[in-house]
């Protein structure tokens, strides 16, 4: 198994023994929603303020060899980074943008399957939804990010609830952008099944 | 577009012509536009009746209001500018869309979404960098 995907394993389980709620976020995600494509980081998401919660899941990750060097500042942090020798780095994210933390967010989130074979396990991964909104609310949006939400679009086109992307992206003040994008990839999907 | 109609969307639509469109969604007096836009009285009136001419907006009593017309030409307009905020180009869409079709069709085939992604990271991680490059003088 690559060592990414040991990683996230490492993580996932480390949530699961103290309880705490998380979402995959990121490259990691994409999966998820039928799209493939390779990535050097972890981003996870996890779903507690409460410090108790986060101090066990990084405890739990400590005795799996994982360092934080940014942990003094607690859970004011918006972000830990998790780093290991072996295996890849983890950045956990603890208010990710334009995420909201609520009850519909944990309900809507996906229970995928990753690796294959008797190394497999799942994991809990963000809706589409709040994928697509979660990108387009970084502040430093990249074209990749956009790169993401159009395939996440186009490969989710049937199952994508609208009216709860309407809603989350309106909050994270996005939806502009997110109609734009729906546009653009509404034309597109046109011109590509006209021309193959 | 042909030439007539380029020349006319030119002649009416300028910075001022849109602002005022723009404001004129619900039926306004003079005074209520002249504090939303700020323009100078008299550049205001000479615009407003720019658009008059051209049907763009019309006048009930003292009030104007926009013609349904200008009402899809500024919501066309606001959606080309949403459009140039995206960074990706054309072919980066289609390009997405042809990646997105290729996992499909390989799932299709039986080579499942993990074991596709798991491969990829496993390929990703193996490569070495085997020789040099020649030296650019």
């Amino acid at each position: 198994m690559s060592r990414l995907l040991q990683s996230l394993r490492k993580f996932v389980e480390s949530c699961e023994a103290a309880e705490a709620d998380y979402a995959v976020l990121g490259g990691f995600a994409l999966s998820a929603y039928k799209v493939v494509r390779a990535t050097s980081d972890i981003d996870v998401g996890l779903a507690t303020s409460l410090h108790d919660k986060i101090e066990k899941v990084i405890s739990a990750m400590e005795k799996e060899g994982y360092e934080f060097p940014n942990r003094k500042f607690g859970s004011s942090n918006a972000m830990f980074l998790a780093v290991h020798p072996m295996l890849a780095d983890l950045e956990i994210w603890l208010r990710p943008d334009g995420v909201v933390w609520d009850s519909e967010t944990l309900k809507r989130r996906l229970r995928v399957n990753y690796g294959v074979g008797t190394e497999a396990f799942t994991a809990y991964v963000l809706s589409p939804e709040d994928f697509v909104v979660n990108k387009l609310s970084r502040p430093d949006r990249s074209a990749l990010d956009e790169l993401d939400v159009v395939k996440v679009l186009v490969a989710q086109w049937k199952n994508l609830d609208g009216e709860y992307l309407k809603k989350r992206a309106r909050q994270a003040r996005v939806w502009d952008l997110a109609e734009a994008m729906l546009d653009r990839v509404s034309a597109s999907r046109v011109y590509f099944k006209h021309h193959h | 577009m042909p030439k007539k109609g380029r020349i006319f969307v030119q002649g009416i639509i300028d910075y001022q012509a849109f602002q005022i469109l723009e404001s004129l969604g619900e039926l306004k007096s003079f005074s209520t536009l002249q504090k939303e836009t700020k323009f100078p009285k008299s550049s205001l009136h000479k615009t407003i009746q720019r658009l008059l001419d051209s049907n763009l907006i019309y006048q009930v009593g003292r009030n104007h209001e926009a013609a349904v017309a200008a009402k899809l030409l500024v919501s066309t307009i606001e959606r080309l500018n949403r459009w140039t905020k995206i960074k990706l180009r054309d072919h980066d869409i289609l390009r997405a869309i042809n990646d997105v079709e290729r996992t499909r069709n390989l799932e299709l085939h039986g080579y499942s979404v993990p074991q596709q992604l798991q491969d990829l990271l496993e390929a990703v991680e193996d490569v070495t960098v085997t020789a040099e490059p020649p030296k650019v003088r």
